[in-house]
C-alpha cells in the first residue's frame, strides 16, 4: 500500500481547519486510516512531540486511486515552524493505514502561518 | 592528598606496614589528589571565562515583548570610566539536547549555539544613546520546549584595556 497526504493549502492559519485528502497510490486491505497532526521539537540527537491530535478518517479497505478527505483543526496557539542551527520546530501530518502485516504510512510537513 | 599519597607509597610510614599495601594505597590516594586538582582547575577555568558584570550602565527597552519583524528600541545610559568601546547587541541563543560520544560513555548534554547576533556601536562620548534593532521575520521566536529552546536577549558589552569585556544583559520575549 502507498499513501500520500495532499493538503489543499500550502500553509494553514492557527485556529482554523486544514483540509485536504489522503491519496491512495496503491490500495489494499486496511482496517482503519488514522490521521494525526503533531508538533515536533527536533534536536541533533532527540525529538519530542509536545502536541499530537488525530483520529480515524476512514474505515475499511482502501482502493487504488481513492481519495480520503480530511479536515484537521489547527490549535489557536499553533506557532510557525522554525529552524535553528542544530534544532527545529515543525508541524507534521501523518496518515497511517492499520493493515494486516506492516502498516502503510505517509507524512508531510505542514506550514503554519504567523498570527 | 597527592603529596601524602606519594609519601605513603614511598614507604614514609615505616616498615611496620605491609609494603605492597602501602604502595598501592598511597598511589590510589595520590591519584584522587590529582583528580581533585583537575576538577578545581576545570571549574576555575570555566568561571574565569565568564564576563564580569557591566556596572554603571543601564539598559531600558521600549518593551520586553516584540514580534518577529518588529523594531525594538534600546536606550543605554551611563558610562564606565575605563570603557574604550561600548556595543549593544540583539542575540538569539539555541539550546538543544544532544548526545556526546566520549571514549567511555554517551553523555546527554544541552548544547548552546548563537543563532543570531547583531551588534551596534554606541558613540563613546554619549551618556545616553538609543539603538534600534529589527528582529528578522524568519528568525526563531522565543520558545521553551522539552529538548529545544530559543532564548532572546539584549546585551551591552564594554571593551576595556587589558580586561575581559564587561557585559549587561536583559532577556526579551520574541513572539511568532
Amino acid at each position: 500500500m502507498k499513501l500520500e497526504i495532499r493538503p489543499d493549502d500550502g500553509a494553514a492559519p492557527p485556529g482554523q481547519e486544514l483540509t485536504g485528502h489522503v491519496h491512495v497510490h496503491e490500495g489494499g486491505s486496511s482496517r482503519t486510516l488514522v490521521l494525526t497532526l503533531r508538533f515536533w521539537e527536533r534536536s541533533a540527537s532527540f525529538s519530542s512531540t509536545p502536541f499530537a491530535s488525530g483520529g480515524v478518517i476512514h474505515e475499511g479497505d482502501l482502493a487504488t486511486g481513492q481519495a480520503v478527505d480530511f479536515r484537521c483543526p489547527i490549535p489557536a496557539w499553533a506557532t510557525p515552524g522554525v529552524k535553528g542551527k542544530h534544532a527545529e520546530l515543525f508541524w507534521e501530518l501523518e496518515a497511517v493505514s492499520d493493515s494486516p502485516g506492516l502498516n502503510a504510512r505517509a507524512t508531510t510537513v505542514v506550514e503554519i502561518r504567523a498570527r | 592528598m597527592f603529596a601524602a599519597g606519594v609519601w605513603v607509597a614511598a614507604g614514609g610510614r615505616g616498615s611496620r606496614f605491609d609494603r605492597q599495601e602501602e604502595l598501592w594505597g598511597g598511589l590510589l590516594f595520590a591519584a584522587f589528589g590529582l583528580l581533585a586538582l583537575y576538577v578545581v582547575i576545570v571549574v576555575w577555568g570555566q568561571q574565569s571565562e565568564r564576563h564580569p558584570r557591566l556596572r554603571g550602565v543601564t539598559l531600558s527597552l521600549t518593551s520586553d515583548r516584540v514580534r518577529r519583524g518588529d523594531e525594538l528600541s534600546v536606550v543605554v545610559t551611563g558610562r564606565m570610566p575605563d570603557m574604550e568601546r561600548l556595543e549593544l547587541g540583539l542575540i538569539c541563543d539555541e539550546r538543544s539536547d544532544t548526545e556526546v560520544h566520549t571514549n567511555v560513555a554517551i553523555v546527554h548534554e544541552t548544547a548552546e549555539t548563537t543563532v543570531l547576533e547583531e551588534w551596534q556601536v554606541v558613540p563613546t562620548l554619549a551618556v545616553e544613546a538609543t539603538c534600534t534593532f529589527r528582529v528578522p521575520p524568519a528568525s526563531p521566536y522565543s520558545y521553551e520546549g522539552d529538548c529545544v529552546s530559543f532564548a532572546w536577549r539584549i546585551a551591552a558589552r564594554a571593551a576595556r584595556a587589558g580586561q575581559p569585556d564587561a557585559r549587561l544583559e536583559e532577556p526579551i520575549w520574541v513572539e511568532p
